[in-house]
């Protein structure tokens, strides 16, 4: 396993060349050797949801991904939600509405819920439901995680 | 997962030539489906490679055969122990050899298989079918073997063993997961 | 102005919200070696050999470690259990025979993660498989034995009388027996797995940082175990991804790295587990069998007697067990009056993965088996599920049990009226009558449940007469700090429970401070000297032990400012108060303009000191306290005291209708209650029920871990567990009451592992929707796939009579 092949990546606007294993996930470039350890892993089969980023604007589930496949992308993660010292309203919100306890999907739920406002400024609650389906939590039993997602995107849309 | 089979069958081959096949692990060992080769160990069992995969995926199984117990010529009986991806599997297969007379054997055959790890949760209940379905194809190479001439035992041609299929559906079940990720919006 | 009670914004959200948080798998090293372990695919099998040569050979591998290893350096953990659990040798690593899929067998330190799974591969294990036990009564057999050195599975027996249960069937007006009743296996596995970082230095000393969630008790069996001093384990702990008692005693996994570390001269070694590793291994929930219940009732349905014989699967290692065949009784009569009482109680080992204390443990079994029994009762009798509660609920609070348990507050039937409100239960009512007409399966059911809180540690001497553990404990330490503000350090290790909020709420009350002006220091440091042998996350007891100890620090560091400020300012004690000046928080002299503020305070002890005089050497501004609840030994013989100190209650009611199609049960209402006494945070606490709540539901109908008959586990990723999504969980109606605790300084009761409640209610849900169908619902789990079972083959004339006279 020691071919290694050249990528680029621009992660939250910064880019980044690197010479990466075949094997390696886009999860670990991100988190091992870009060192951005807000993206998390939970599962071994997709079903977790701890680890999505959004790449070229899509989220992924960055443990499911090589990294030598998003060569040449866009990747946002958790870190780069806030703008000039601040919180994006999504991250406000979950905070506000205590839509985290242990913080261990917050990144990986806030991505997906980034990506739903961004597709569906006003979702229903089922649309919210479906959002973030692909998302574990095993704290909050999501019921702040909805309320949360549904007052960010009200005050996204009032731009308060 | 444990999952019995048995069944019988006749062929044309006395008695002692059938023996002589099914007793030496030497000659028994090709007939495993899509056997690839094998290496006789000291102590008279053989590792046995054979291939798994479909597509662009592929790899070899290790099966360490052995036969446990034989009396001539009416009994042999063959431990098996695998590693494939994912999981292991323990094989038990049993023949008895009976004089159906006329120069004919009657071959009774027992087999055990149980198998553990993460391939039987994946592809669940439809292990067994597959696997029965792969057995008989085994059955089939035995009883072909055992007809030709005594001796010399034809080597079936390769075919895609139950460890592979199920690998292919993993395969299957994973790529489809992951298109439904990527797709989910 | 009063900052507990209010729903504060989380202090801990600051860096979650961003990904700032430090999960020990975010621990990044340069040189750091990457630990991979190699665990048997076999449930029961003897390891007659290992080949390690080739992992050994491959390049960028460090150290590879197997039972050979293990035997030479450690020494068993410690088994809390009586003869025979402590001949079971349990050690890091399998070394002559494994006995549950996934134990490990052997383990690797490479240069990363992915060579070190690839040498794994590479290792020879050569297994004679053996026959494996998965039944928990076939186990008691003992034709199959797991520990060889126990010479039985039966690891515990006991039988719990109380009253005069005899004559209490003698006098019964009814009599229902429930022939069969079982529990099912299921984890609260949280999202974070197992991970830690080990570093074994040539010093000899041991340092993790890990995400173990009870570190004041795995460093006393992991110190043994690795046969060193306890001051030599230093472990840490920062954000932790939740744990709701999984992560209790990943300490057997723990000192593979620190071994790995020593066998590659002090490299520091990460361990991070994989999911399917953590469902295979880390710890389920307990597994529980009733059988033979006879309940005796009066001519009112009023019950008055049970008689039953519980078994208890813990997996294949005792460890934490048989504890559980003892905290139960924490909640004997659940929350009814029955007075009358013999469990025979019997504890076994299977070829399944050890146990851990799961939320709600060894309780949540009990209550669902008394909810059960009430609701068969009720069914049987023709009582209505609501009155049959009403007729039963204990009333009279403080209450003792008849084994010396004492509810310290409560409300059940206000809770109940609060739930029926909430779920519009008689409107529900007439839905299920024209339902019915319709031929629909719709029930309606009721679930109580208590949360019982702080654990008296005694109770492991009914388990075990010779363990040297009673009472319980928590450690706060507080200290001004130069610019005055304050820091306090905790011995709890939360993983999620807000307790640097919750503290710093009670902190600034107390102080007179804001909450920002306090740091709780993050997680947890034994460095710190901040614990006990109790401290830890567990057993619903921040509020009253954790929340104690802070308050009880605060008192202290009010009598040293009180002594310095007396000093300073020339004043009286008596004639000081706290208060906030032009100059922050001061004490002053009342009436006048005299005042001392808390840098000032600081800075004197701390810097100035030639200004400090009279007999004020020991006031450090520094202060330690440890609070201690006030429990006695219980009487082992009688099995007798009281077990824990508080007890909050849950009520929720569901509506579900099953699909005559699909046999899956839909929710379509439902409604959830809290008491936990007075709150501190109204939102923390709120988001524990939800948690919890969340939990019930997807153990009820999604998640179990099935075994097959050779042990395989056949549920062994997330995709094959199914834990609950944002598709599966039901709208809550979440409401709540408040009795205080007369216990705890501040009226609340420890809570958050939530009893199990939405188990109890899904199953009295179905029970109300198939009872006409011949069904008795004595099952705790409720897939469509179990369900269809159930009504292919009814089961009540088995399962259930009834005598009356």
């Amino acid at each position: 396993m020691s071919e290694r092949i050249g990528i680029t990546v621009t992660v939250n606007g910064t880019r980044y060349e690197r010479e990466v294993e075949p094997r390696l996930l886009l999860v670990q470039l991100i988190r091992e050797e870009l060192r951005l350890t807000g993206t998390h892993i939970g599962c071994d089969t997709s079903y977790c949801g701890a680890c999505t980023i959004l790449l070229d604007g899509e989220p992924v589930k960055s443990c499911t991904m090589l990294a030598v496949q998003a060569d040449g992308g866009e990747v946002l993660t958790v870190e780069g939600l806030e703008k000039d010292g601040k919180l994006h309203p999504l991250q406000e919100a979950f905070s506000e509405h205590h839509g985290l306890q242990c913080g261990y999907c917050t990144p990986g739920m806030l991505m997906s819920a980034y990506y739903l406002l961004e597709q569906n400024p006003d979702p229903s609650n089922a649309e919210i439901r479906k959002g973030i389906q692909g998302n574990l939590c095993r704290c909050t039993g999501y019921k702040n995680i909805f309320a949360a997602i549904s007052d960010a995107a009200a005050k996204m849309q009032t731009g308060s | 997962m444990a999952i019995e089979f048995n069944g019988e069958f006749t062929v044309a081959t006395p008695r002692e030539d059938a023996y002589a096949v099914l007793s030496e692990t030497q000659k028994f060992a090709p007939l495993l489906p899509s056997y690839q080769s094998h290496e006789l160990q000291e102590d008279g069992s053989a590792v046995v490679k054979i291939k798994v995969g479909v597509g662009k995926i592929r790899g070899t199984a290790k099966v360490n055969l052995k036969l446990e117990e034989s009396e001539a010529p009416i009994r042999a009986r063959y431990v098996g122990k695998g590693t494939v991806m994912g999981g292991v599997f323990n094989l038990i297969a049993t023949f008895e050899l009976e004089d159906a007379g006329q120069g004919q054997t009657r071959v009774k055959w027992h087999g055990d298989l149980i198998m553990f790890g993460k391939l039987v949760s994946l592809a669940g209940g439809m292990i067994k079918p597959i696997a029965k379905r792969d057995i008989g194809r085994m059955v089939e190479a035995i009883q072909a073997a055992l007809s030709g001439e005594a001796g010399v035992v034809a080597v079936p041609e390769p075919r895609v063993s139950p460890v592979a299929k199920l690998l292919a559906l993993w395969k299957k079940l994973v790529s489809l997961v992951r298109g439904l990720l990527r797709k989910q919006k | 102005m009063s900052w507990v009670g209010k729903s504060l914004r989380r202090k801990e959200d600051d860096r979650l919200v961003r990904g700032n948080g430090l999960f020990a798998d975010d621990e990044q090293i340069e040189g750091m070696l990457h630990l991979y372990i190699l665990r048997s695919p076999y449930a029961h099998a003897r390891i007659r050999g290992i080949d390690t040569a080739a992992a050994e050979s491959l390049a960028g591998v460090a150290c590879v470690l197997t039972g050979a290893d293990i035997k030479e350096q450690c020494d068993p953990y410690m088994q809390l259990g009586p003869e025979p659990c402590d001949k079971i040798i349990d050690l890091p690593l399998a070394t002559d025979k494994v006995v549950f899929q996934g134990e490990p067998v052997a383990a690797v330190a490479a240069e990363t993660a992915a060579l070190a799974m690839d040498a794994g591969q590479l290792i020879e294990v050569d297994y004679e498989m053996l026959d494996a036990v998965v039944d928990p009564e076939q186990a008691l057999e003992d034709k199959i034995v797991l520990h060889e050195a126990a010479g039985t599975n039966r690891v515990w027996h006991s039988v719990f009388e109380y009253g005069d249960v005899d004559k209490a069937f003698e006098d019964a007006a009814h009599v229902v027996k429930i022939e069969r009743m079982h529990f099912h296996r299921f984890a609260s596995t949280p999202v974070e797995n197992n991970a830690c970082v080990a570093e074994w230095t040539r010093q000899g000393d041991v340092d993790f940082l890990c995400n173990n969630s009870f570190i004041g008790f795995a460093v006393q069996l992991l110190a043994p175990g690795l046969r060193l001093p306890m001051e030599k384990i230093r472990a840490r702990t920062y954000d932790i991804g939740g744990s709701f008692g999984v992560k209790i005693w990943n300490y057997v996994y723990m000192a593979l790295a620190a071994l790995a570390s020593r066998k590659c001269d002090g490299r520091k070694v990460k361990w991070s587990e994989t999911r399917t590793e953590h469902l295979l291994a880390s710890g389920h929930g307990n597994e529980r069998t009733f059988l033979d219940t006879e309940v005796a009732l009066d001519k009112d349905g009023v019950i008055t007697g049970i008689r039953s014989r519980h078994i208890d699967d813990c997996g294949a290692y005792t460890r934490y067990e048989p504890l559980g065949c003892v905290i139960w009784a924490q909640v004997l009569p659940a929350t009814y009056g029955v007075r009358n009482f013999r469990i025979d109680f019997t504890q076994t080992v299977t070829n399944k993965c050890p146990v851990v204390p799961n939320r709600g443990y060894s309780r949540m079994q009990h209550l669902w088996f008394m909810e059960r029994v009430v609701d068969i009762c009720a069914h049987e009798l023709g009582i209505p599920a609501d009155e049959m509660r009403l007729k039963n609920y204990v009333r009279e609070f403080p209450y003792e049990t008849p084994n010396g348990c004492v509810y310290d507050s409560g409300d059940y039937p206000m809770m109940l009226e609060k739930a029926k409100e909430l779920i519009g239960w008689d409107e529900w009512k007439k839905k299920q009558a024209e339902a019915r007409k319709e031929g629909r399966w719709l029930g309606i059911g009721i679930g109580t449940t208590l949360d019982s809180g702080t654990n008296n540690f005694g109770q492991a001497q009914i388990m075990n007469p010779y363990l040297p553990f009673s009472g319980n404990s928590e450690v706060c330490v507080i200290r001004l700090d130069f610019d005055g503000s304050v820091i306090v350090t905790l011995g709890t290790g939360p993983s999620g429970q807000g307790h640097e909020t919750a503290t710093s709420q009670v902190v600034a009350d107390e102080l007179n401070i804001d909450p920002a002006m306090v740091t709780v220091r993050t997680g947890f440091d034994s460095a710190w000297n901040t614990f006990s042998g109790h401290s830890g996350t567990y057993a619903s007891q921040f509020a009253v032990t954790g929340l104690s100890a802070v308050h009880g620090a605060c008192q202290k560091l009010k009598v040293e400012m009180r002594q310095l400020a007396s000093f300073m300012l020339e004043a009286d004690e008596d004639d000081l108060e706290f208060g906030v000046g032009d100059e922050g928080p001061q004490l002053a002299v009342k009436g006048t303009d005299k005042a001392i503020n808390y840098w000032f305070m600081s800075n004197v002890v701390n810097n100035n000191n030639a200004l400090l005089g009279g007999n004020l050497a020991d006031v450090t501004l520094n202060v330690r306290h440890v609070y201690r609840p006030p429990f006695e030994a219980p009487d082992t013989e009688k099995k007798f005291g009281n077990l824990t100190l508080t007890y909050a209650a849950q009520l929720h009611i569901a509506v579900i209708e099953i699909d005559k199609n699909t046999c899956r049960p839909n929710i379509l209402a439902y409604a959830a209650v809290d008491d936990c006494g007075s709150v501190i945070n109204p939102q923390i606490a709120a988001g524990q029920v939800h948690g919890a709540t969340a939990h019930g539901i997807g153990a009820a109908l999604l998640e179990t871990f099935n075994y097959d008959e050779t042990g395989n586990l056949l549920t062994a990723t997330f995709s094959d567990y199914c834990p609950i999504t944002s598709m599966n969980i039901p709208d809550i109606q979440y409401g709540h009451i408040e009795s205080p605790s007369p216990f705890s300084y501040n009226g609340a009761k420890g809570m958050g592992e939530g009893g199990g409640a939405p188990l109890h209610t899904i199953s009295a849900a179905i029970q109300d929707a198939l009872h006409s169908e011949g069904i008795i619902v004595n099952e705790s789990h409720h897939s469509a796939p179990k369900v269809f079972e159930r009504v292919n083959a009814p089961n009540r004339e088995k399962v259930v009579s009834v005598e009356s006279r």
